[in-house]
């Protein structure tokens, strides 16, 4: 029965099942999940500790916002903030900039671009723009690659127990595009339904008579639950789309298509993991930073009593924060580099499972 | 160490001659904002040197400006600084041959952010390594190369530039302080000075009126109004005709 069992169910295979009885009056059957937390751990931190150019990559595919790895200050609840709320700063400098232009300095400032052809407005407008687009294109294709570079050095690390700069960027290059389609097509496609569906529930909700008010102030809520749904599920599937471009070098919307199967089917598990990810995370960053707060505060305050104590203070205040900023950045890349093998290590263990 | 060893050692370009290359470039960079300083206090008023400001600008934010490198660095396998010390940047595989401008574009870009990483780790990384790589020469495949021993002419041409650079800016200072630029700023300042005094005083006697009128409660001031006229018929001369 347990051999017929596994025949219907793909899920179940031969290497995942255990305990199961050959006699056939009994039909239990335990099926080994395919991770657990702490054996993806337990390797991903033995990986990291010996292959010090994983912190490398790490830091870079980290420094450039590559946060793909499910610890959720990933979630840009910022932008659905923007989206419903006016910013009163705003309005306020508006206002405070009205009331300078009608000063009387203002005859000055007139008079001072009263040479400036508008022609050159116009050319440097474009510039700055040209310019601000080509920064963001290397920042895009430089995420990309740094991702690339450090999945590849993980799945080397874990073959092969080595890897180089150089045999690193060189396999990374090859994936640029398809991380660059990736990182863009899905988040802009996502970007545009929630600004577009938003902007038109909210006007229903703002001019439209009472009854239609109610019908888009539920429609809204459930667009709202819907957008947290896409956007997590969208960083779900990234995890693993990205490794199907690295690893089974797939073009992108095939791996981008296999990872939202795979996602849609290990949501929980990926979730549970991305949590404790995060606890971790917070763990590393968070203990350090809060000890420092409290030290810094206590300093200022003893020092209201105690002069002296601000000068101590001072002096080892700036060794110890240049200390602190420099191991943050190699505690960052390091986390960056463990999260990404262990997200390796567990697709390594569903490959070819799910995707279907 | 064999002869071949020590010529493979050598023909790689090390960290100070780098350095020094990247000084001269900085250098050159700096002697650009001079020269175009100097363009702008030329001119004979402010909005004229606004104007030139503008232009200025424009030509310093250019991306062919910025990235020049990528450029240069295709062609001639070198930027100026590059250029004036002998070394070269080449292709890892082809040691003759100079990278192509994709290669370049990577190398300066992507390459040298790479190389930022670990507060500019990757540039000291020359120091060590056997062909003289630093991480973004590994992550593009370049090496770069020594073709000429020009360390002497290398630190002459960057004492020149930055000799030349500083007389640049003091000349051009000299130039703003006596010409009639330094004159038309000094009034605009003066004026705006004028103007901000008379703001204050402005606002000095709004404020003074604000606390009088907050001191005199108009809603208790009543004037007297006795309950009845008290009229003294005696006060009156009876025999008045009016």
């Amino acid at each position: 029965m347990a051999t017929e069992k596994a025949k219907e169910d793909p899920s179940v295979n031969s290497g995942q099942e255990k305990n199961v009885k050959t006699d056939r009056s009994q039909t239990v059957q335990f099926v080994k999940p395919d991770w657990t937390i702490d054996e993806l751990y337990k390797k991903a931190w033995a990986i990291v500790k010996q292959n010090k150019i994983l912190w490398i990559f790490g830091a870079a595919a980290g420094g450039y916002g590559y946060n793909n790895n499910l610890d959720f200050d990933n979630f840009d609840t910022e932008r659905f903030q923007r989206l419903f709320n006016d910013s009163p700063e705003n309005t306020q400098e508006l206002s405070r900039v009205l009331g300078d232009a009608t000063s009387a300095s203002t005859d000055t400032i007139t008079y001072l671009f009263s040479a400036v052809p508008t022609s050159l407005y116009i050319i440097l407008g474009l510039e700055v723009l040209l310019l601000i687009l080509l920064s963001i294109g290397i920042s895009l294709i430089y995420q990309s690659w740094a991702t690339g570079a450090l999945l590849e050095t993980v799945q080397m690390c874990i073959k092969d127990g080595k890897s180089t700069i150089a045999e690193a960027s060189r396999k990374a290059y090859a994936h640029i595009k398809p991380l660059l389609w990736l990182t863009i097509v899905p988040g802009l496609i996502l970007g545009l339904v929630t600004t577009v569906g938003s902007v038109i529930l909210i006007a229903g909700l703002i001019l439209g008579p009472t009854l239609v008010k109610v019908i888009m102030g539920i429609a809204l809520f459930v667009f709202l639950l819907f957008i947290i749904y896409a956007y997590v599920m969208l960083a779900l599937t990234t995890i693993w789309a990205e490794r199907q471009i690295v690893v089974d070098h797939k073009p992108a919307r095939k791996a981008f298509d296999a990872g939202l199967a795979i996602a849609r089917k290990k949501k929980w598990a990926m979730l549970l993991l991305g949590f404790v990810n995060t606890i971790l995370v917070g763990l590393i960053f968070g203990v350090p930073i809060i000890i420092i707060i409290f030290l810094v505060f206590g300093g200022i305050l003893a020092s209201n009593a105690v002069e002296s104590i601000l000068w101590i203070l001072l002096i080892i205040a700036v060794p110890l924060l240049t200390l602190f900023v420099v191991g943050l950045t190699i505690a960052g890349g390091i986390m960056s580099a463990f999260k990404a093998t262990v997200w390796s290590l567990a697709y390594d263990n569903i490959r070819g499972k799910y995707e279907k | 160490m064999t002869t071949s060893e020590e010529n493979m050692k050598n023909k790689y370009a090390g960290f100070g001659i780098r350095l020094l290359a990247l000084l001269i470039d900085m250098a050159v960079g700096f002697l650009a904002i001079a020269l175009l300083t100097l363009f702008v206090v030329n001119q004979s008023n402010i909005p004229q040197a606004v104007s030139a400001g503008i232009v200025a600008l424009i030509i310093l934010v250019n991306p062919l400006t910025l990235y020049y490198s990528i450029l240069t660095t295709h062609y001639f396998g070198a930027t100026p600084g590059k250029w004036l010390t002998g070394i070269r940047v080449v292709s890892e595989e082809k040691e003759d041959s100079y990278i192509s401008l994709k290669r370049s574009f990577f190398r300066q870009t992507v390459g040298y952010t790479f190389s930022w990483v670990f507060f500019g780790l990757g540039f000291f990384s020359v120091i060590k390594d056997e062909k003289k790589q630093a991480w973004h020469d590994k992550a593009s495949g370049t090496v770069v190369i020594l073709i000429q021993h020009f360390l002497i002419v290398g630190l002459a041409a960057f004492f020149v530039i930055i000799t030349l650079t500083m007389s640049l800016f003091n000349i051009a200072l000299g130039k703003f302080n006596t010409g009639p630029l330094g004159a038309e700023t000094k009034q605009i300042m003066e004026r705006l000075e004028e103007e901000r005094e008379q703001k204050k005083l402005m606002e000095a006697m709004e404020e003074e009126q604000r606390q009088m009128d907050n001191e005199i409660d108009y809603d208790s001031i009543r004037l007297e109004q006795p309950d009845e006229l008290e009229y003294y018929p005696e006060d009156f001369p009876q025999d008045t005709t009016y």
